[in-house]
């Protein structure tokens, strides 16, 4: 609150009031202006009009003055008379510089001057003149007013004598219009001056403006009172020959054509607005202050209780929650506090019940934190100790006796078929080998085996005085009176018992019992984790022996040797004995291959298979056979075992049997010096290591015959080739001889040749020929099987390879009426290759593309692509279904062989094409859609290195 | 002690402030004697009084210097000396002090035409630094030689006196002989060319025969007037001048302006001007007032009989 409330009351206040003065001085500044407006401006007219009253009735008495002389009888006065009356006529009116009297035929007559000799009856006729004509039709004449010496300003007038009179002319100084003007009084600073018809100035109160000829036209009302005489032009704002501001008004004289203004400073004409606005302003400041007063004393009365009031609140806040305000403004506000001070009662009240709430919920807490405290160290241990239940039953015991404000503590866990003691608290050492040496069983007779039975809490009040409680004894011994068993249970098995006793007679409450229910779980917990922990290390354990063995499996694929060690050195490390072996059997006998340990083996004797040794049995029966202790054994039956036993101090034995294909190669044999059964996880490691002995065995075995018969197969395959060189050799020599013969008979080199002999050879020749083709294809097949083809490198040109394959198949084709054509782009680089190969590559495909279309064209493309020659060739022969493109690479494979067999063909020349590109380190493909042509593309480097391997 | 001090200091530094604000100097040269030209120097202060802000005062340094255009010279230079903001010049001291280009303005009281003596472009805007007024002193001559001769009417021998260096002269006399000359009446001109040589001049006119005198007013002319009045009386000749003072002084009539009046109007000027207008751009002004002064007892002396149409015409009998 501060003094925010305080100001802005007054603030509102103010500015309220301020406002209403505000918007009443401006309306009332708007109206008095147009009204003050109005006034000065009508004001100033009637002043105008005034004004130009006296200036007309200035020269209108002049009119008079002359008009009193000029008489119609007065022209026949003697001359003396006339002069006279014209003398005095100037005495009275000074402004007359000079009289002249025309008689009635306008002739001058008499002139009287104040500056000049005075003339009688000159006699100058002036019946034309304008003063004469102008006041004989009007009685009255005015001239346009003339400045002597350029500077003093001039009028002339003439008054007609009567009707048959004759005209006097008066010269009038306007000067002493300067009288007049000089007097007329408009405000304070106003004046009055007088604009002759051309806008020269005619009567000023500063004279010198009037002499100097003062152009008063650029004065903008001036020239807009000159411009519309005969409109009323309205009065306004302009400026004066100085630059001030005016409020302007004019009149004009008919007779005289004058304009007389009347100005007046718009300052002064406004005097009265001012005037208006600083009593508005004094009378706004005066409403401020009021205001002022007026708010900050309503603000007062309205704050003042409201600190009182803010006062009274903090004090309550404080906690002083007896306080009680006192405000008696007989308002809201007295409400408000009383308000208030109901709230403080009933705070009062509220607050008195809450600290005892606060306080039972505080020793609540203090309890709760407690047991947090004790739970949170139980789990602290478990978590220390994942291995040793040991310590955490300690934990537990200590904690449930201190909680639950026992005596003594004790843990029993379930053990070779009873419970027995596990862990203790506050229990003298004496009792406590007593209990330890107590096994309980589940039944009524003692509070252990009472909660065993039970599987729930049980409490016994006063153990000594209790007549079904069994062990008197122990209680007695204990000095313990009330005892309670909290069952330790997981998944419905009661495993242990807590319990707990007390040396005098009070029964465990049940928040007590819902603790130790709380340890009992914690404790189930704990035991649960060593459980699982122990489990997952052997686990583990297993795994790595498995996993270590079969490393060396995969490490010695042809000797079996190491891995009978691995097997023998893991069965050792895991299957709790400290020596193994492994017997392999041969035939009728046993072979002892393999030992590790600190006893007695015999390694490479053999003793006979049979059912009398441990081994035997195992390996005959197929199955594993364990001796937990030899001297148990049936004499007539295991005959060997004992024999062997006795020799090499053995008391235990477990052999599992090495398994393949139905029969046993072998057996693991694991011996120990003393009696004891092995653990049924150890007898199924056992076995996991002699299934991985038989996988090593036989995998050796696979591994060996696999060499040797792909080694034969190697040695029988070079045969074959070699055996094709040699026969695709015998066989040419003669066929050559055959062709050649048959060519000469056939060009009657041996005499003629009956006709149809002539048919017969001509078959002869071309079998022959067919038959050498096919010979020269499987020769070269043969060679490059067996390694033999050996690239020539020399330097090729594509063009020219493709000019080669194209002449020589020209004729084909155009047998056939193929289109035969090649794109070869000039400037290909030179490559290097095997130029005649790759001919003959190119001209086997040109050759099965014409073979193969009966209409349309076949096309060799050349291209470089990528440090390559991309050679193509495009025919639109019958097209290649995408299952057969595959195969035709492969050796005596055509497509459909009803079709190719009409086209002939060995099936080898797409094989032997692949072969040679492939040698040059490239590639054939082929792409094509049946019906519509293929295009077979060979890629070869540019510059190839023979790829030697490639072939084989 | 100190606290009056600085109040006393403070008190003097403000009225100083204030007498400086408020007098201002202006110099006066006349070419008469003090006595001839006091009243119109009364009048012009009178005119200085009238036209002066109410708190403000006026100091008038007053040289009557009888010397030659030099001695004006130097009255000018001891007036700026002394500080004045303008000068006023008496009518023949205006040609000289005007020449001598001083450095404040000057306002003249001078008899002849100031357009014609080339100390301004014209009545209404005489365009240099020196305004004033002008005494039309010679204009109204024919007028003086028309009362003479209601004064005389058998007089046709008219004799006129000038000061043979005042400007403008010789128009207004040729002028002066036009006019009358159609009354019948023969004019005859003497020109005084100092004022030593005069009284032969007079005597000569008289000798000539002439019947009146015609003083043409001018400084020098005044000065002399009673000396020339009674050379003239003493051989029945009038003299009729522009100056109320000759007829005092004896002469039969005088017609002009009424000097009181102008040189009251001279007071107006001199304020106008401190007040801060341009002499260029204040014009000349000429009288609108003239009297007419008749000296009685001259005409008795003299055995006349003034018609009473010329004096009902007088603004001032000397009985």
């Amino acid at each position: 609150m501060k003094r925010g409330l305080f100001l802005k009351y007054v603030v509102l206040f103010v500015g309220l009031v301020t406002a209403v003065l505000v918007i009443n001085v401006a309306l009332d500044l708007y109206f008095v202006y147009q009204e003050n407006r109005r006034a000065s401006i009508e004001v100033q007219q009637e002043k105008a009009e005034a004004a130009a009253q006296r200036i007309e009735s200035f020269v209108r008495e002049i009119e008079r003055q002359i008009g009193w002389v000029a008489q119609a009888q007065w022209a026949d006065l003697p001359v003396d008379q006339r002069r006279f009356d014209y003398v005095r006529l100037q005495r009275q009116v000074p402004a007359i510089t000079e009289l002249i009297q025309l008689d009635r035929q306008g002739r001058e007559q008499l002139k009287v001057s104040r500056l000049n000799m005075d003339v009688v009856g000159s006699g100058t006729d002036l019946s034309k003149e304008p003063p004469f004509v102008g006041a004989i039709a009007d009685g009255v004449w005015f001239g346009p007013v003339y400045f002597r010496k350029e500077s003093e300003p001039y009028m002339t007038m003439a008054v007609a004598h009567g009707r048959r009179g004759g005209v006097t002319v008066a010269d009038v100084n306007l000067k002493f219009i300067w009288d007049v003007v000089s007097q007329i009084k408009v405000g304070k600073d106003g004046y009055a001056y007088v604009v002759g018809p051309q806008g020269r100035l005619v009567a000023h109160p500063d004279i010198s403006l009037v002499l100097r000829g003062t152009d008063m036209k650029r004065l903008p009302q001036v020239a807009a009172a000159l411009a519309a005489p005969d409109k009323d032009v309205p009065v306004g704002d302009s400026i004066n020959l100085a630059g001030v501001s005016v409020l302007s008004a004019h009149a004009d004289i008919p007779a005289l054509k004058w304009l007389v203004f009347v100005e007046v400073p718009t300052r002064e004409a406004q005097q009265p607005v001012i005037n208006t606005g600083l009593r508005a302003l004094a009378l706004l400041v005066l409403g401020l202050l009021i205001a002022a007063g007026a708010g900050a004393l309503l603000a007062r009365r309205m704050v003042v209780p409201i600190r009182a009031m803010q006062a009274g609140a903090e004090r309550i806040g404080s906690g002083e929650l007896s306080h009680r305000l006192t405000i008696k403004t007989g308002d809201e506000l007295e409400a408000l506090a009383n308000q208030f001070n109901r709230s403080a009662a009933a705070l009062e009240e509220s607050y008195a019940t809450l600290e005892q709430r606060v306080e039972d919920r505080t020793r609540e807490l203090q309890e709760s934190l407690e047991q947090q405290t004790a739970t949170a160290g139980i789990l602290r241990v478990i978590s220390q100790s994942p291995t040793d239940v040991e310590p955490v039953l300690q934990s537990v015991a200590d904690a449930a006796a201190g909680l639950c404000r026992a005596d003594e503590a004790a843990v029993f866990l379930f053990k070779d078929g009873a419970y027995r003691w596990a862990a203790s608290a506050h229990i003298a050492s004496t009792y406590v080998d007593v209990v330890k040496g107590e096994a309980f069983t589940p039944g009524n007779d003692s509070l252990v085996g009472r909660t065993a039975l039970q599987g729930t809490v049980v409490q016994i009040e006063d153990a000594p005085n209790d007549p079904e409680y069994g062990r008197r004894d122990l209680a007695q011994l204990g000095g313990a009176h009330t005892l309670i068993g909290i069952p330790l249970q997981r998944e419905g098995d009661t495993i242990g018992v807590m319990v707990l006793t007390r040396r005098y007679v009070e029964r465990f409450s049940d928040q007590h019992i819902e603790i130790l229910k709380v340890f009992a779980d914690q404790a189930v917990i704990a035991i649960q984790n060593v459980r699982l922990f122990t489990e997952l290390r052997e686990s583990l354990e297993q795994q790595t022996a498995t996993a270590e063995v079969l490393r060396v499996i995969s490490q010695s694929p042809t000797d079996v040797q190491p891995v009978l060690r691995a097997v023998v050195g893991a069965a050792r490390r895991f299957c709790g004995a400290d020596d193994a072996m492994i017997v392999l059997c041969d035939n009728d006998d046993q072979l002892m291959a393999t030992h590790e340990g600190s006893m007695p083996a015999l390694v490479g004797t053999r003793i006979p298979l049979d059912r009398s040794s441990t081994t035997g049995r195992a390996a005959l029966d197929r199955q594993t056979i364990h001796v937990p202790d030899v001297a148990l054994l049936d004499p007539s039956e295991h005959a060997q075992t004992i024999e062997l036993a006795e020799k090499t101090k053995v008391r235990a034995l477990l052999a599992a049997p090495m398994l393949r294909e139905g029969g046993a190669i072998g057996c693991v044999l694991l011996r120990k010096p003393e009696a004891g059964a092995f653990t049924s996880r150890q007898i199924g490691l056992l076995e996991t290591f002699a299934a991985q002995a038989v996988i090593a065995i036989e995998n050796v075995r696979l591994f060996t015959e696999i060499q040797e018969k792909s080694h034969q197969l190697e040695v029988a395959s070079q045969h074959k080739s070699q055996f094709l060189a040699n026969m695709s050799h015998e066989l040419r020599t003669p066929l050559n001889a055959i062709i050649g013969y048959t060519e000469m008979m056939a060009d009657g080199l041996y005499g003629d040749v009956p006709e149809k002999a002539t048919a017969v050879l001509e078959r002869v020749q071309a079998n022959g020929r067919h038959l050498l083709g096919l010979i020269n294809d499987v020769l070269d097949l043969s060679k490059i099987e067996a390694g033999q083809l050996v690239l020539a490198m020399e330097e090729y040109s594509v063009a020219d390879m493709v000019a080669t394959v194209l002449s020589a198949t020209e004729s084909l084709a155009r047998t056939k009426g193929l289109t035969l054509g090649s794109d070869v782009p000039a400037g290909l680089p030179t490559g290097t290759g095997d130029a005649r190969r790759l001919t003959q590559v190119l001209l086997n495909l040109v050759g099965n593309a014409i073979k193969f279309t009966d209409r349309g064209s076949v096309e060799v493309r050349a291209a470089e692509v990528d440090g390559r020659f991309e050679l193509s060739v495009v025919d639109t022969g019958f097209g290649i279904a995408p299952e057969d493109q595959a195969k035709i690479f492969e050796e005596f494979q055509q497509v459909d062989n009803t079709s190719t067999r009409k086209k002939g063909g060995t099936g080898l020349g797409l094989s032997i094409s692949r072969r040679i590109v492939e040698l040059h380190g490239g590639r054939i493909t082929v792409e094509s859609d049946v019906g519509k042509g293929s295009t077979f593309k060979v890629t070869v480097p540019i510059n190839a290195s023979a790829i030697k391997e490639a072939a084989q | 002690m100190k606290r009056r001090e600085l109040i006393a200091i403070g008190g003097a530094a403000l009225v100083s402030a204030r007498a400086h604000a408020a007098e201002r100097v202006v110099g006066w040269i006349s070419p008469e004697p003090r006595e001839t030209i006091g009243p119109f120097f009364k009048a012009f202060q009178a005119g200085l009084q009238a036209n002066t802000p109410a708190g403000d005062t006026v100091r008038v340094i007053e040289r009557h210097v009888t010397g030659g255009p030099e001695a004006m010279s130097q009255a000018v230079a001891e007036l700026q000396k002394e500080g004045v903001k303008l000068i006023v010049a008496q009518g023949a001291a205006t040609l000289p002090v005007v020449r001598a280009k001083p450095a404040v303005p000057v306002v003249f009281a001078y008899s002849g035409d100031p357009v014609v003596a080339g100390i301004a472009q014209s009545f209404a805007r005489p365009g240099g630094d020196a305004t004033g007024m002008s005494f039309m002193s010679l204009e109204l001559n024919p007028k003086r030689i028309d009362l003479v001769r209601i004064a005389l009417p058998e007089c046709r021998k008219v004799a006129l006196l000038s000061n043979a260096r005042h400007a403008g002269e010789e128009n207004e006399i040729t002028a002066t002989q036009r006019a009358v000359e159609r009354a019948g009446i023969e004019l005859a001109v003497w020109r005084s060319q100092n004022p030593a040589e005069t009284p032969s001049v007079v005597g000569q006119a008289l000798d000539a025969g002439a019947q009146a005198l015609v003083v043409l007013p001018s400084s020098p002319m005044v000065q002399q007037a009673s000396a020339i009045v009674s050379q003239c009386l003493a051989r029945k000749v009038p003299v009729v001048s522009g100056w109320a003072s000759v007829a005092r002084a004896g002469a039969l009539l005088t017609y002009g302006p009424n000097l009181n009046e102008t040189y009251k109007r001279v007071g107006w000027f001199v304020m106008r001007v401190l007040g801060g207008a341009q002499p260029a751009s204040l014009p000349i002004e000429q009288p609108t007032v003239f009297e007419l002064v008749i000296n009685k007892k001259t005409a008795n002396t003299l055995g006349l009989t003034l018609p009473v149409s010329l004096l009902a015409q007088a603004d001032e009998v000397i009985e």
